[in-house]
């Protein structure tokens, strides 16, 4: 886009300060996605090679390739779009490239504050936060944060949450 | 910013969080004046009424009666109808009075209990602080012997829990009472302090009562729209095959085929006029200590309570034919996912048709301390540039930041406008997809206790309105939610 675009969370009236996820968050995003792509890989070879032949084979690995170039690239702004920021009263989380979304969840709502970490996660020491208010659509997710990080925040949340109760 | 986070990552774990984001230390006492505290009440376990094993295998019965009287009716065989009706009659006897054994209910420090289950011994606990609502409900089979069945309607359970079917119908409004006693004194008690000073209302007064003339005329202006659509896509969709096979030269058959699902469309529809019309019968909602009360039901009679300050939004809706009478439907929204199951259906509507003055006053009710008239008026439409995403609601849809309360407006076949105190709000979240930045739109969600389906939602408002609508949501629910009452969960 020529525009220079703005993100929607921008427009927020007062100065926020966005923390970042931990860097090797976007490692992790990768390598899952490459993990995945090499499963779907593993299970079409064959099938294709035979169907395709040779020389449709070598364009079908062309194009997977291409694809997973284009996924790595959005998945690196996609991380870099990913941002939390404590206030006084609640939390704000950002975070979408192409479909955007800001959520702010105020302290004393909070019913549950889940600390969960997959199998590449934990190979880099990350953790997910997850947030949970009395609103049942909805799960406010932190990722990438190092545990003793995500650890700190769901203290400070809890304590936060134990402090105002707001109820339902 | 993502240097801060590594270098921490890589310090001693455990030791340098606490330094740069040392964790407030827990109040020990919640902020605020806390509950008022509830004399312990405790009931010791009792049974359900003797008769329940009756009631509850009434449809098994009626099987049986049908069955045997078939065979007896087909093969002439006298003897096979009875063996059928004594062995299903002892086999269901035998469970029924089993089950009623061992099922068995009390409450014990501030919980209601319920255990049941031969082999496989079940017990459920329902904090009764989490309490929404509770309903005596009396099937006719009930009615007949003075019984009544008690719904509960817990914080987030998705099914009504543990209805407890059969008790005396005294009993049951005994124990509905004693529930709603124990879910809570401090904010019934607040709820009635703060409503002292207005006009004293005479609980036995009701507040509306809906003539059955005016519910029969509503429901069929309601539906009929419904109905008018089905017919006319089957119409059209029937005619325009019967003219293409026509042409093709064939015999069109057409209308048979598509009569079959026409009628089918339409049976529902009627059914279920004919059941929220039989559902809504002698429809009364009064008001006493703090409470709504709703009596209903032809058929089945209910009597539903909902406590004033479970109610986290109330919505008025007119569907597009009521407009010619200018009448509307009021419904509030609790934190129980329940009202959207079977068994509670319409247990949400407080006004099922009434006039403007009618459905003021029962929304006044609901929300005490809101001005309806200037609430309903807040609404505005979101910027001209989304028009073409809604070109048929663009004029409908609208959203508005009240001194107390967020006011929506959608939807065009049944326009409804929803009223969501600030104190109600859970979180807000603003989404903007790819088409809404080209457009500089966005989207604001404020989630209220509940499903999804109960958020309400300013669609497509200008980006950095929404943001800023956002932003002043979540300061009025702040003040909002500190000038009242605590109340835990």
């Amino acid at each position: 886009m020529s525009r220079r675009e703005h993100p929607v969370w921008d427009h927020w009236p007062t100065d926020l300060d966005w923390q970042p996820m931990a860097s090797d968050l976007r490692t992790v995003r990768l390598l899952g996605m490459s993990v995945r792509l090499l499963i779907l890989a593993a299970v079409l070879a064959l099938p294709l090679a035979v169907w395709l032949g040779p020389v449709g084979f070598l364009c079908a690995l062309g194009i997977a390739a291409a694809i997973a170039a284009l996924r790595s690239w959005i998945i690196v702004r996609a991380v870099r779009a990913w941002g939390f920021a404590e206030r006084e009263r609640d939390l704000l989380v950002k975070h979408g490239l192409l479909f955007r979304e800001l959520s702010i969840v105020p302290y004393g709502r909070i019913q549950l504050v889940d600390l969960k970490a997959g199998p590449i996660e934990r190979a880099f020491s990350l953790t997910t936060v997850q947030i949970r208010t009395a609103a049942l659509g909805a799960v406010t997710e932190i990722p990438g944060l190092h545990p003793e990080v995500a650890a700190g925040l769901r203290d400070r949340l809890s304590a936060r949450a134990a402090e105002v109760r707001e109820g339902l | 910013m993502s240097g801060s986070a590594r270098a921490q990552g890589s310090g001693e774990p455990g030791e340098a969080a606490p330094e740069q984001w040392p964790a407030p230390t827990i109040a020990s006492v919640p902020i605020g004046p806390g509950l008022a505290s509830v004399a312990p009440v405790e009931i010791p376990k009792r049974r359900l009424h003797p008769l329940t094993p009756l009631l509850e295998s009434f449809r098994l019965l009626i099987a049986v009666v049908v069955a045997s009287s078939w065979q007896v009716y087909v093969q002439e065989n006298f003897r096979i109808g009875v063996v059928i009706a004594i062995i299903a009659g002892v086999f269901g006897a035998g469970s029924g009075l089993l089950s009623w054994l061992f099922t068995g209910y009390r409450i014990i420090g501030g919980e209601l209990q319920i255990t049941e289950g031969v082999l496989v011994r079940k017990s459920r606990t329902l904090p009764l602080e989490r309490l929404q609502g509770i309903e005596v409900a009396q099937p006719l089979r009930a009615r007949v012997f003075g019984l009544a069945q008690l719904r509960i309607e817990v914080a987030g359970a998705t099914e009504t829990e543990a209805p407890l079917s059969y008790l005396r119908l005294d009993e049951a409004r005994g124990l509905r009472e004693q529930l709603l006693a124990l879910s809570g004194g401090g904010g019934v008690a607040a709820v009635a302090a703060d409503t002292a000073g207005e006009a004293e209302i005479d609980p036995a007064e009701p507040i509306v009562r809906v003539s059955v003339r005016r519910l029969i005329a509503g429901t069929v202006l309601e539906t009929l729209p419904v109905t008018l659509l089905i017919f006319g896509f089957f119409f059209a969709l029937g005619a325009g095959f019967h003219v293409l096979l026509e042409l093709s030269g064939t015999e069109p058959e057409v209308w048979q085929v598509l009569s079959l699902p026409f009628v089918f469309g339409l049976v529902t529809s009627l059914l279920q006029t004919g059941a929220s019309f039989l559902r809504n019968w002698n429809f009364t909602l009064t008001r006493s200590d703090g409470r709504l009360r709703v009596e209903r039901g032809l058929a089945e009679k209910r009597s539903n309570i909902v406590p004033l300050w479970r109610v986290t939004a109330v919505s008025v809706a007119v569907p597009a034919l009521w407009r010619l009478k200018d009448w509307r439907a009021v419904q509030v929204s609790t934190a129980s996912l329940a009202q959207a199951s079977e068994q509670l259906a319409g247990s949400d509507v407080l006004l099922p048709v009434g006039t403007v003055a009618e459905a003021g006053r029962v929304a006044a009710t609901a929300l005490p301390d809101i001005e309806w008239e200037a609430a309903a008026a807040l609404p505005v439409r979101p910027p001209k540039r989304a028009r073409w995403r809604m070109p048929f609601t663009w004029r409908i849809r609208g959203a508005g930041l009240g001194e107390r309360v967020f006011a929506i407006r959608f939807g065009l076949l049944r326009t409804t406008t929803m009223v969501v105190p600030y104190a109600r709000i859970q979180q807000v979240e603003v989404t903007q997809g790819p088409l809404q930045r080209v457009q500089r739109l966005a989207t604001v969600r404020a989630r209220i206790a509940g499903s999804a389906s109960f958020d309400a939602v300013a669609a497509h408002r200008d980006a950095a309105e929404a943001v800023a609508m956002a932003a002043a949501l979540r300061e009025r629910a702040d003040a909002a939610a500190s000038a009242e009452e605590p109340r835990l969960s």
